[in-house]
């Protein structure tokens, strides 16, 4: 039964996040930019739920890994830049500014993601994943600066939550890096990086609670 | 509004310049030696995909046992009895 969390933990906490952040959605009334965020935090826990399908059912998981991975990490930057570009109240000519961005992001991912499959070993997309971390935590931290400064906190509080869970998954993602356990010599492994995941994926789901508590209390 | 939108593109084109210089650089390393301490990979996903064919050794768990030896809170890891009791 331990054995069986330790593999599947974190998938079976995933598909809870998504279903119950789906509900959240489908029962609350949001707009503007809360609503533009639940739906792509869904889409997020959607690939991944996805994506871990595939894992467990596929034969070629390092194929697999790769395409899903390439997908899943072009799709943050999506994110969390588009996300970041709102807050800033950016006009419509910054769209252009934006697809750049996104390209000139992408161009490390792909090409990662090919070199991990040519040379036949994961260091590629363990170099590209760690610095994207870095400017995603960044681009979390940002947006929940322009949420508390500019945005009305109460009426975006599923996007705060989103946000800070984000910071805390990708800082978590940081310390379970290659670069940084080799470099201060911890054991650097896969459960390191899972641990991360899960104490994000529980918040995530906790978060659901307080942003019903705190809708109810404030804003019924 | 225009200078965080420099900003923004500098960031990016410094981050993915340091990437593929830093990919470039380690791409040519074998697995092996990463396998061997169990970090071949640590990107993101919830499964881990399967070792290469050319990783013919199973994954080393460093540290043997100490890891499993306290688990408990605290800063710092107190030794192992073993290690107090030939130091006696």
């Amino acid at each position: 039964m331990i054995n069986f969390f330790n593999i599947y933990g974190t998938a079976i906490l995933r598909v809870l996040t998504l279903i119950f952040w789906f509900l959240l959605f489908r029962k609350g009334k949001f707009q503007g930019l809360n609503l533009l965020s639940i739906r792509f935090f869904i889409i997020f826990q959607g690939i991944f739920v996805l994506w871990n399908i595939l894992m467990v059912l596929s034969d070629k998981s390092n194929i697999v890994y790769l395409i899903f991975w390439a997908i899943i990490s072009v799709y943050e930057l999506f994110f969390i830049i588009n996300i970041m570009f709102k807050t800033l109240n950016t006009t419509k000519s910054h769209s252009e500014i934006f697809i750049i961005t996104i390209s000139i992001l992408a161009i490390p991912i792909i090409l990662a993601a090919i070199l991990s499959y040519t040379n036949r070993n994961y260091n590629p997309i363990n170099t590209t994943d760690f610095y994207n971390i870095i400017l995603l935590m960044l681009g979390s931290v940002i947006v929940i600066h322009n949420l508390l400064s500019r945005e009305s906190f109460l009426e975006n509080i599923e996007s705060f939550f989103i946000f800070s869970g984000f910071t805390l998954y990708f800082g978590l993602h940081i310390l379970a890096s290659n670069a940084f356990l080799l470099s201060v010599k911890l054991i650097g492994y896969w459960n390191f990086a899972q641990y991360a995941t899960l104490i994000s994926l529980i918040y995530w789901l906790g978060s659901i609670f307080f942003i019903w508590k705190i809708r109810s209390r404030h804003l019924s | 509004m225009k200078r965080i939108t420099i900003i923004i593109l500098v960031v990016a084109f410094v981050l993915s310049a340091l990437s593929v210089w830093s990919m470039l650089k380690n791409c040519q390393d074998t697995s092996f030696k990463a396998y061997a301490s169990s970090i071949e990979c640590n990107a993101q996903g919830d499964f881990m995909p399967a070792p290469y064919d050319n990783t013919l050794i199973a994954p080393v768990k460093p540290n043997g046992n100490n890891e499993l030896f306290c688990s408990m809170q605290g800063d710092i890891m107190p030794k192992g009895w073993d290690e107090e009791e030939e130091e006696d």
